[in-house]
Order: structure tokens, then sequence, then C-alpha cells
């Protein structure tokens, strides 16, 4: 089975992040990087598929900043939890999910996944749209919001997967025929930890950067804002005197 | 300065539960008020007590009577010295606080207890020690200048190097000019991780009395650390055993500096037996099946060793785990914070059975000659045999010393524990160990000091606290009886 796995790279959670002087670009000061959460799980899913099924886990990646150092040491972990070869896109910096989905397909269109799992949600961009535009452009079918996947084998070229999705009053079961993209959701495994022998496994796997091939984008960044935060702070001690104050500041501003 | 009379709840318990009695707290803002209140206690006659963040594990930071000082307010970095690899503080500032700090200039503080909001005020008065131990040694080996205020009031600055014991006698001056002068006799373990009464060995520099000594002899008001360059690549591996017979012929190779895989140098590796993975397995459902034992190792590397390295490390664990293919591997800085949260989780762990299920907890700290540990583990592990309440066995195996940790629920369950943890002290004394390892004697742990050494010993200890507590108000109960 063909089995390829979307992943974004995104500045760690306490990454400082500043906006460039035009206001259109990001900048992570350490530029320490991470694997997107949610694609953590997609990749665990898209492992235990191969093990049920054989075949090949590709993973396809890029980074939402272009100033990243460590794209190679994110992705050959990813290459030791059992993925065998992964391809960086580069430069996709401040290009809408339209255009990285696009991308994805033009290097995706040889391997023609029988599968694509993807995190449900890009967290650094609060975007979900990229499963469903990257299943859009390949005519696939595409369920969202998956935490629990089975698999029914009709015949050698039939499979069945069997999804339960989150839904608002409560959980859906949804029969889904490959080849589709799943968009999976926290909950659905726990993902693995490397192994020491898988690690040095990975080092022979095939890693591959790539320029992004597509680059007129149907969206133009015009201005990002970085939210500051106004919340006053104020520290009382502990006695009576600022002890009134504060009653008075819970009674005036509450 | 905060004076509190009453709502003191809060400081009168550590860790341990150990409930004390204090008439009123005193929280100074900064040095000079930390000097005025020792003085005003001395000149009183008043007890006093020091207390920094509160989570020892003995109650040696919570007050019997009168008075206690709690230092919370004393948490500035006051200076930091790269090119000497130096940093000064006050001495409330905490673990976290640190490696927060140090990080912005790519260093770190080596000792680390596993309480990240333990203060280093608390470290330095325990020698905190933890599981890079085994690489760097306790908090004492990073201890380079201290300020104390001695329980008078008088001021002594001490400086590594600067005041060596010779033909048994120790003297240092105060700020004051006051002489100081004690008669050192050889009576601390040093060939064992040791946390059991006052450091006093021949050839000994006077700054390691104060470190360990639990704040019974003086407060340290400042407090200078020696730092080192963080280093560059970390890797983390979790090796699974089903036999502890092999973990340990595995241990032993890893430990010893010279081996036939001379290239594998841990700077950490630490223990865990079956219940603990038990403990654990309820949020790690990766942890393999077959696994009764675990050891964590952790080693600083080089780029270019890398490859060679983890070929080192593959064939020594192939050699001797069940389960090689299934070690875990930590390489990046997300997935060695994946294995901080797997350590983290068995004290979690076990505090959620003491604060939600009101389970009370006894830890037994005994360390023993690293050649006798092997024996030392299984009588323990016989004891604990079959045992119905909660219990676990994990933690500094490279410094031959395990936490045995019981936690009970009733009058039954506690008259065991008890009995036990008597019988694992008494087994590890009788191995040439101590009663204490890391978390101090304080108050809780007195009537294994007093089995540990005798009376003599005792008294020898004593008049080392009345040279510098003249009045003997600080830190009242610690220690002695």
């Amino acid at each position: 089975m063909n089995i390829a796995v979307i992943i974004s790279l995104i500045p760690e959670a306490e990454a400082k992040l500043n906006i460039t002087n035009d206001n259109k670009r990001i900048e992570a000061s350490n530029k320490k990087f991470i694997i997107n959460p949610l694609d953590e799980f997609a990749l665990e899913e898209a492992i235990r598929t191969k093990e049920k099924f054989g075949g090949e886990v590709k993973i396809i990646a890029y980074s939402v900043i272009d100033d990243i150092a460590n794209a190679e040491v994110l992705l050959r972990s990813a290459l030791a939890v059992g993925a065998d070869n992964a391809i960086f896109i580069e430069n996709t910096e401040n290009f809408s999910q339209a255009l990285i989905a696009k991308n994805i397909c033009h290097y995706l269109s040889d391997f023609k996944p029988d599968i694509i799992f993807t995190g449900n949600k890009n967290i650094f961009y609060n975007s979900t749209e990229l499963p469903v535009i990257v299943s859009t452009l390949f005519e696939l079918n595409c369920l969202t919001e998956v935490i629990k996947l089975d698999f029914r084998q009709e015949n050698e070229n039939h499979i069945i997967a069997i999804c339960e999705r989150e839904i608002e009053i409560g959980k859906e079961k949804v029969e889904i025929k490959l080849p589709c993209v799943l968009a999976v959701n926290k909950g659905i495994n726990e993902p693995r930890y490397p192994k020491l022998v898988d690690i040095m496994r990975a080092k022979s796997k095939p890693f591959i950067m790539k320029k992004a091939e597509i680059v007129d984008d149907i969206l133009d960044v015009e201005k990002i804002d970085i939210v500051i935060n106004n919340r006053e702070n104020h520290v009382i001690n502990d006695t009576d005197e600022e002890i009134k104050k504060l009653a008075e500041i819970l009674k005036t501003k509450l | 300065m905060i004076i509190k009379t009453d709502f003191l709840e809060s400081y009168l318990k550590d860790e341990s539960n150990y409930l004390g009695k204090a008439n009123s707290v005193y929280i100074p803002e900064n040095e000079d008020e930390l000097q005025e209140i020792i003085s005003h206690c001395f000149n009183s006659d008043l007890h006093f007590t020091m207390r920094g963040a509160g989570t020892g594990l003995t109650a040696g930071s919570t007050p019997d009577k009168d008075v206690l000082i709690s230092l919370e307010k004393l948490n500035k970095i006051k200076k930091i010295d790269t090119e000497n690899e130096r940093i000064t503080i006050e001495p409330c500032v905490t673990l976290e606080q640190l490696d927060t700090y140090l990080k912005e200039y790519e260093y770190f503080y080596p000792p680390n207890p596993t309480e990240s909001k333990s203060s280093l005020g608390g470290n330095v008065a325990t020698n905190a020690s933890g599981s890079r131990s085994f690489k760097y040694g306790p908090t004492r080996n990073f201890v380079t200048k201290l300020k104390v205020i001695l329980p008078n009031g008088e001021v002594l600055k001490l400086e590594r190097g600067k005041n060596i014991a010779k033909n048994g006698k120790l003297t240092f001056n105060t700020e004051n000019n006051t002489q100081i002068s004690i008669d050192v006799k050889n009576i601390f373990n040093t060939n064992v991780k040791n946390a059991s009464g006052y450091y006093l060995t021949e050839n000994m520099d006077a700054i390691d009395l104060f470190i360990g000594s639990e704040g019974t002899l003086g407060v340290f008001s400042e407090i200078e650390l020696k730092i080192l360059k963080r280093p560059q690549h970390i890797i983390g591996l979790i090796v699974w055993f089903n036999n502890f017979d092999k973990l340990y012929d595995f241990f032993s190779i890893i430990n010893s500096k010279i081996n036939k895989y001379s290239e594998v140098q841990p700077r950490i590796i630490e223990f865990y037996n079956t219940t603990s993975l038990n403990f654990l397995r309820a949020t790690f459902p990766q942890i393999p099946e077959t696994a009764n034992y675990a050891i964590w190792i952790e080693e600083e590397y080089n780029k270019e060793d890398e490859d060679k390295l983890l070929e080192n490390y593959f064939n020594i664990i192939s050699e001797f785990s069940n389960i090689p293919d299934e070690t875990w591997t930590a390489m990046s800085e997300e997935e060695h914070k994946k294995f901080a949260t797997f350590r983290h989780s068995l004290p979690e762990k076990t505090t959620e059975l003491v604060r939600q299920l009101g389970h009370t907890k006894l830890s037994i700290d005994v360390a023993v000659p690293m050649p006798l540990l092997k024996e030392y583990y299984l009588k323990v592990e016989e004891v604990f045999k079959g045992l119905e309440m909660p219990s676990c066995i994990y933690g500094h195996i490279s410094s031959a010393h395990l936490h045995c940790d019981m936690f009970y629920s009733n009058a039954q369950e506690k008259v065991l524990a008890d009995k036990i943890y008597s019988k694992v002290i008494s087994i590890g004394l009788d191995l040439g160990g101590v009663v204490s390892a890391e978390h101090g004697i304080g108050k809780i742990k007195r009537q294994f000091f007093y089995q540990m050494y005798d009376e003599e010993t005792i008294n020898y200890m004593k008049s080392i606290k009345s040279t510098f507590d003249t009045k003997n108000l600080l830190g009242n109960n610690n220690l002695f009886y």
C-alpha cells in the first residue's frame, strides 16, 4: 500500500516570534521547530497501516517559516519511527494552504497514494483546509476529525476504511473507500517512541529537499499582526494595606 | 519585612507532611533585613528555623517553635560571570528559575535534583543530588563561595580552597575578625553517596561543613555556583529488561569508566523496578509488555561521534537486553521533553496517591557501597515482595542509591510500612550504607541517624553545632534530639 503523510514543521511553543519591518513575514528567533503535534498522530497511524498491509510510508513535509535550522533532524526522527522516505519542500513561507497543497500534489502524483494521512489542523496557522484541498486536487474522498481507524478488506483492490469521527453531539462512524485522505485528531493513537535500532536505520533512508515548484499564489499576505498581551499584572503583598487595595481593585475592575 | 502571626499553616509543613509549630513568620525582603531578624532572634533567645521553597522531604524547614524565617523574597540572580563560569544568586532562586536564566547564555547548572521548584539555598543546605550526579557529583561540587550569617548575626565569607583543615584543626575568621576554630575528626563516610550529618573529614574545606548542614549552623545569604557550557548534543535511552541479573550486568559495564565499550560514558543512569513500571503503564501503554525493569541513560556527545555512539550502545544493549529493538531513544529536544514527561510521571503518579487518595508516603533514601549494591537490592526486593500496599523501587543506581517508597492508607498498613522501613535501613547500615543519601535527616529521620552513629559521634557533631550556634537556637530539632 502506498501511504503518504503530510507533516508541517512549526516553531516550538516557547519560540519568540517577530514580524519583519514590512509586516509580511514572521521570524522565529531561535529557529527551533517541532513537528505539528497533530501530524505526529497522522505519522503513527500511517506506520500502523503499513504494519497491517505492508507497503511504503512517504513523508511529505513543509515548514511554515523558512528560517528553519533543524528540518532534517526532525524528519530523520520521523523516519526513525517507521516512515521509509521523506521529501521536504523548501521555501513555502507565506504560501496559502492551497498553494502548499498544489506543491504536495506535484511531488506525490507519481507515488499514487492509497491513503494520505495528515493532522486535522495546523496549530500554527489555526487552519484545517489543507487535507480537503489535497483531496480535491487528487479527486479523492476525504474525512476530517478522525479519532479511530480500522479497515475492512473486501478484496485485494478494494479496501474500506472504517472511521470514527468527532461530531458536535458525539461520535459518528463512517466508511470510506480507499484511496482517500484522512485528517486525524488527538486520541486516535499514542505515538511510539523512536527506537535505537530504527534511528540507526533511519540514517540511510532517503531524505530529499525540493524547491517549491508552483509559486503563483491566489492569496497574498497583506499584513501580519502579533497580538500584544495587554494584561495588567499587580503584585499584592501580604499586608493589611495591600489587601485593602486588592479588595478595591476587585470591587472596581470586575 | 513582612511579619505574619496568623494563617501560618502553609509555612508549617514541607512535602513530608510533618506538621510544625511557630508563633510568627518573618519574610525579609533583602540581606540586611535577614541579618536584622537573625540578630533579633539571637538577642531575644528565640528559636528560629529557615525555610526556602518548602519542598524538602524530612521537615528540615518546618519549625518546631517560636520563629520561622522564610527566604522566599531573596530570590534574585545577582551576577553571571561567563568567563570564569560562575553565577552569584540569593538563596531562594529555584532550580527552574536558574535553568531558564542560564539557557539564554547557553550555560547550565549540572546537579539536577528532581524537584525543579526547590531553592538553591535548600539544595546547598542538604547537599542535594540528582540524576546527573553520576557524572557531575552532588551540589557540593558546584558551590564555590558562600556568604553565611551565623546565628549570632555575624557574617562569614567562605571560598572554596581558602580554609583547609590542617593537623586536625580548622580555623577561620568572621567578617568582624572573630576567630572560629574546630577540631576535625574523620567521621563522614565519603565512599558512599551521603547526606547524613556534618561533612567532617581530614583535610576538609570549611565550606563543606556548611554544605549539607541542614540549616543548623548558619544561614546562606549569598551563594556562588560553578556553571558549565550547555552540551550541544545529548542522547537519551530507555532500555528494557525482563530479568534483574541481566540488567545488573549491563549496568555494571556502563557504570565502569573503563570497559570494552569505553566510548560509552553516560552522565545519567537511573533504575526502575517492576512496580515502578506498573505505575507508569497507565500513562505509557507503549512500555513493552515483557519489560520488568528499565534503565534510563543520558550521554553528552559531539555530532561527529554520533554514529559510533549509537552503534556502541546498540551492541551492548543487544548483548544484555532480551528486547534490544524496543529501546526508546531521544535525540531531539522534543524527544527529550517526552522523556522528561516519562521520568516525572512516577513522582506525579505517587503524589496523586498521596494528594487524592489520602495515602501517606514513606520514602527510604539509603545508599550503600557500590560493590554491595546488588546484594542490597535483592534483599530489599525480598522484603517488598508480596507487599499489598502500593510501592516502588527506583532511582540513582549509578550512586548505589535507590529510593524505596511505600504508600500506606490505614493504621494497619502504617505498622507494616514502619516495620519494613526499619528493616530496610538496618539492611543498608549492615552493608556499610548511610541512612540518607540525598534527602537529609531533618526531623523525621533522627531515630535512624542515631542508629547510624554512636553516642560519641553524635555528641561530637553537637559540639560542632554549639561552636557556631552557642545558644542552640537555629534549626531546632533538625538532626539532633
